[in-house]
């Protein structure tokens, strides 16, 4: 079960769409750092299908981020040492519930080292707060 | 919020809603999708809307209320949707023949019917894995934040487990009433499994795709749904009960085998098995089986039996190695390495039989021996033959018995190449296996009391005939061979001493390569030390020695410019007397040992030993040197006149020989320089006169007057033998075709000694040991710190 698995056409890259209509558009391989899209490709649906996800939570600003990040981890998947990644400061806390949906704290089930750590410097919160708890209050 | 700094937003879009009653649509999607996905419907789903489906849930904690609710949902579709196909499969027929084993199907009916049940399984566990996984998916969410924080089982793991608690595990109802025992489903798929596997092993072809899938299945379901990684069912379930199946088709197979079969058929029976169950862990089952199965069959069907197969009368061990059946014997190594590291039952009877065969060789010898020289030569070590021995046949004994001795090491070393080839190609040359074949030989070697003669005189005959004719690899290989057999002598004294006195008389008589020989002893010399080559070292060393002092010797006589000694050449060898054996040192005979008179010297000679003595004795004063009258040669130009009343052929004219004979044949011919033609000497009077030992005296009379080609000596009465009433004459009309001619030196040939001999060397060997124990006796007492008090009682 990869992410080659069902989907239509198999296109190197795929579209992410963002809550306001802005569309990316993202190596595949990229987004494997994602549980979320991994189960998303490859399961026989709609999304897989197409190569086309519209993310109806995240807006485009988060998801540029988010993008970004994935082709961040990407290019350093296989590195060891890491340049910081740049994260603005007043988005963070949406990035953190955007990251939480996308299920990209799960980096163990990936094949590399965890290059996620640009998060880290500005926004430990990320690794520090227990997201259920996090979360649930900021939202609720 | 108000807390936070102001640069960090707030969520933009809080989910705002609180209606707790948003569950139930929510569910409602999901519960659609699910059933969408199991009947394969997913195509029109969205996944990000059901992702956020259980996202929401999730969110508002209602994570328990989901995770019940798809268990309950996956029960009541497995109840309505699966379990009715499952017991379709299952028909009475189907128990009858994989449970009950009852009779009267034949295989392909079996098989038919087990792969539509396996098949039936299969495809519902495929499409039930498939859905569940795409549903783990979508509840990916719950699976990690709920299940997670709850220390639940995976939800994955709770629905998987299903097809376990439900299908393998249910019991057969209505189909099997009849049936007392309660059997599940599993029994059949099990039974139907190996029932399949073992018509494979009979050779029938089946679906090895099914049943991998099938095992797969069991590979990838646990016990409990806390998926503990020992408790997969493949390893609880599936496999001792493989195993047991495996142990027992294999010894019913293996009784079978014994029966029937002979050793080669069950060595490539066994190891066509073990290949075979090895592809079948591969392609069929799970390649965690593959170590046990492996041992099952090595139990079975190799360690069971074994004693049995090797021992078999035609085509067991034995005569593998008597035929040299290497393809059978290399199977059988690798097989007896899988199932006994120390391989002993291969390591007995290989020695036995190398014992065995080194006996035969001995046994043969003594056999051959009589065939070729007649009932005379007899074997030295039977007692019963000693007096047959003492009435030599014309056959020359001697030379039979050297023969035999090379025939005996030459056996020998063929039946050494034969099992360094086994070792080699069969037995990846284990080095247990090589010291076990390496202690046997030297058994039987040692056992044979005369080897050390025989070695010795082995290698005496290469070095000496063969070696002139061979190129130098040739040459390497025999002394190769000689050192082989040199390492498995106990007796290493006894062979020193008879090397000695072979290669005295190999370097004496000038019989052997020089370099060769001292490769020879180098070898030696790495093999068992410096101690042991010391005095051949020492005896090289006096023949170099000797070489300039004979060079020096005639350059001082050219300088002196006398031209009388001219007429004779001299070539000394000066011999250090520890070096060298007694036998040659004490003048001849072994039993002319100690002070004998020396015999008289012609008066050329004479003059000859005194000028050599003073030239000697002027750098080195104070040392005795004694003439070895037995050892020596010499060439001696004759001249035989024209014989009168001849004027045709080849005594018409003068005839000018050169005859190499010993010291002992020059003194006797000189005698009959000074004599007038026609004039006889009787032995008795050439005895008187040259003071020669009689028994070397008839020797080189017979070698002077028997032996055709250099009879120069005329015998009265002109029979073979020499008696002591025997007169000898000048052989005016003696012809030959070649200038140079050697006369035959009897005491030269190497040969095996005659029990006198025999037991003489026995002797001194003793005595040289007896030297050598005292010597550590004395050495270990001085070592041992004993109380004075007991040391004087001792």
């Amino acid at each position: 079960m990869d992410a080659t698995n069902g989907n239509g056409g198999a296109s190197k890259y795929i579209t992410l769409v963002s809550k306001d209509g802005f569309e990316f558009v993202v190596l595949r391989e990229a987004t494997l750092c994602s549980d979320y899209i991994r189960g998303m490709l490859r399961n026989n649906m709609t999304e897989a299908r197409t190569g086309r996800c519209e993310l109806q939570d995240i807006n485009g600003v988060i998801l540029e981020k988010v993008v970004e990040y994935f082709h961040y981890w990407y290019k350093y998947r296989d590195r060891e040492d890491v340049p910081d990644m740049e994260i603005p400061v007043e988005n963070c806390l949406e990035l953190v519930v955007a990251a939480d949906y996308l299920g990209m704290d799960n980096v163990k089930n990936h094949e590399s080292t965890l290059p996620h750590l640009g998060l880290r410097s500005s926004t430990c919160v990320m690794a520090v707060v227990p997201r259920g708890v996090f979360v649930n209050r900021t939202l609720l | 919020m108000a807390s936070r700094t102001n640069k960090i937003r707030p969520i933009r879009k809080p989910i705002t809603n609180r209606d707790q009653s948003e569950f139930e649509p929510c569910w409602a999607l999901l519960r659609d999708a699910m059933t969408d996905i199991h009947l394969q419907n997913a195509g029109r789903l969205s996944f990000e809307q059901l992702y956020r489906a259980s996202y929401k849930i999730v969110l508002r904690k209602k994570g328990a209320l989901l995770y019940e609710r798809v268990r309950d949902f996956e029960q009541e579709w497995f109840r309505d949707h699966i379990m009715p196909n499952i017991a379709a499969l299952i028909t009475k027929n189907l128990i009858n023949i994989s449970l009950l084993q009852h009779p009267g199907s034949s295989s392909h009916e079996r098989r038919e019917m087990g792969e539509k049940f396996l098949r039936g399984i299969r495809d519902s566990w495929t499409d039930h894995n498939r859905s569940m996984n795409m549903i783990a998916d979508v509840l990916m969410y719950l699976d990690r934040v709920y299940t997670l924080e709850t220390k639940q089982p995976s939800l994955f793991a709770v629905t998987i487990g299903l097809f376990r608690n439900n299908v393998l595990r249910s019991h057969i109802g209505a189909a099997a009433d009849d049936i007392e025992q309660d059997f599940v489903v599993f029994d059949i798929l099990c039974a139907v499994i190996l029932d399949l596997i073992n018509m494979e092993r009979d050779g029938d072809i089946i679906n090895r795709n099914l049943v991998r899938k099938i095992t797969a299945m069991l590979e990838s379901l646990y016990e409990t749904d806390d998926e503990i990684e020992n408790h997969r069912l493949y390893l609880t379930l599936f496999e001792p009960r493989y195993l047991e199946a495996s142990t027992e088709f294999y010894r019913k197979e293996c009784e079978k085998l014994v029966q029937e079969a002979n050793c080669s058929t069950w060595l490539r029976h066994a190891q066509r098995r073990l290949n075979e169950e090895r592809e079948r862990c591969g392609t069929t089952l799970s390649i965690m089986t593959t170590d046990k199965i492996a041992s099952v069959v090595e139990k079975e069907l190799i360690e069971a039996k074994l004693d049995v197969f090797l021992a078999m009368e035609g085509s067991g061990l034995k005569p593998m190695i008597d035929n040299d059946r290497l393809d059978d014997l290399s199977i059988l190594y690798q097989l007896i390495s899988r199932v006994d590291s120390t391989k002993s039952a291969l390591k007995v009877i290989l020695q036995r039989r190398v014992r065995e065969l080194g006996l035969e060789i001995e046994k043969a010898l003594k056999n051959t021996d009589f065939s070729v020289a007649g009932a005379a030569t007899g074997d030295g070590e039977e007692a019963g033959e000693a007096a047959e021995k003492a009435k030599p046949q014309t056959l020359n004994p001697a030379q039979q018995q050297t023969a035999a001795a090379i025939k005996w090491v030459d056996d020998v070393l063929q039946l050494k190449d034969k099992f360094d080839r086994i070792l080699s190609d069969c037995f990846c040359d284990d080095l247990l296996l090589q010291s076990a074949i390496t202690r046997s030989f030297s058994d039987f070697i040692n056992s044979f009391n005369r080897s050390s003669e025989y070695v010795s005189l082995f290698i005496d005959d290469n070095l000496k005939r063969g070696i002139k004719t061979k190129t130098e690899a040739e040459v390497d290989a025999v002394l190769d061979k000689a050192i082989v057999l040199l390492r498995y002598l106990t007796d290493r004294d006894m062979f020193e001493r008879y090397y000695q006195k072979h290669l005295a008389k190999r370097l004496l008589h000038g019989k052997s390569e020089i370099h060769t020989e001292k490769e020879m002893v180098s070898r030696m010399k790495s093999e068992m030390g410096n101690h042991f080559t010391s005095k051949f070292e020492g005896m090289f060393k006096d023949m170099e020695l000797s070489k300039d002092l004979t060079d020096n010797y005639r350059d001082h006589i050219a300088s002196l410019g006398d031209v009388d000694y001219k007429m004779v050449d001299l070539n000394i060898n000066v011999l250090t007397t520890n070096n060298w054996p007694p036998e040659v040192m004490g003048g001849g005979t072994s039993k002319g040992e100690g002070a004998k008179p020396d015999c008289f010297y012609p008066p050329e000679i004479k003059r000859l030993q005194e000028s050599f003595y003073k030239y000697y004795l002027k750098d080195r004063s104070g040392r005795v040197l004694t003439w070895v009258s037995s050892a020596g040669n010499a060439d001696i130009k004759c001249v035989f006149p024209k014989v009168p009343g001849k004027e045709t052929g080849p005594l018409s004219k003068e005839r000018r020989y050169e005859l190499n004979v010993s010291t002992y044949g020059m003194i006797v011919l000189m005698l009959f320089n000074d004599l007038v033609d026609g004039e006889s000497l009787s032995f008795d009077e050439i005895q008187a006169k040259t003071n020669i030992p009689a028994p070397e005296l008839m020797r080189t009379l017979a070698s002077l007057s028997s032996v055709p080609k250099c009879r120069v000596l005329l015998k009265e009465p002109a029979t073979k033998n020499v008696k002591n009433t025997d007169k000898f004459s000048y052989n005016a009309q003696f012809v030959s075709k070649a200038i140079r001619i050697k006369a035959p030196v009897i005491s030269s040939i190497s040969k095996v000694e005659g029990d006198e001999e025999r037991k003489e060397t026995e002797r001194k060997n003793d005595q040289t040991r007896a030297h050598v124990i005292d010597a550590a006796v004395v050495r270990i007492m001085k070592s041992v710190i004993l109380p004075v008090a007991s040391f004087r009682v001792g």
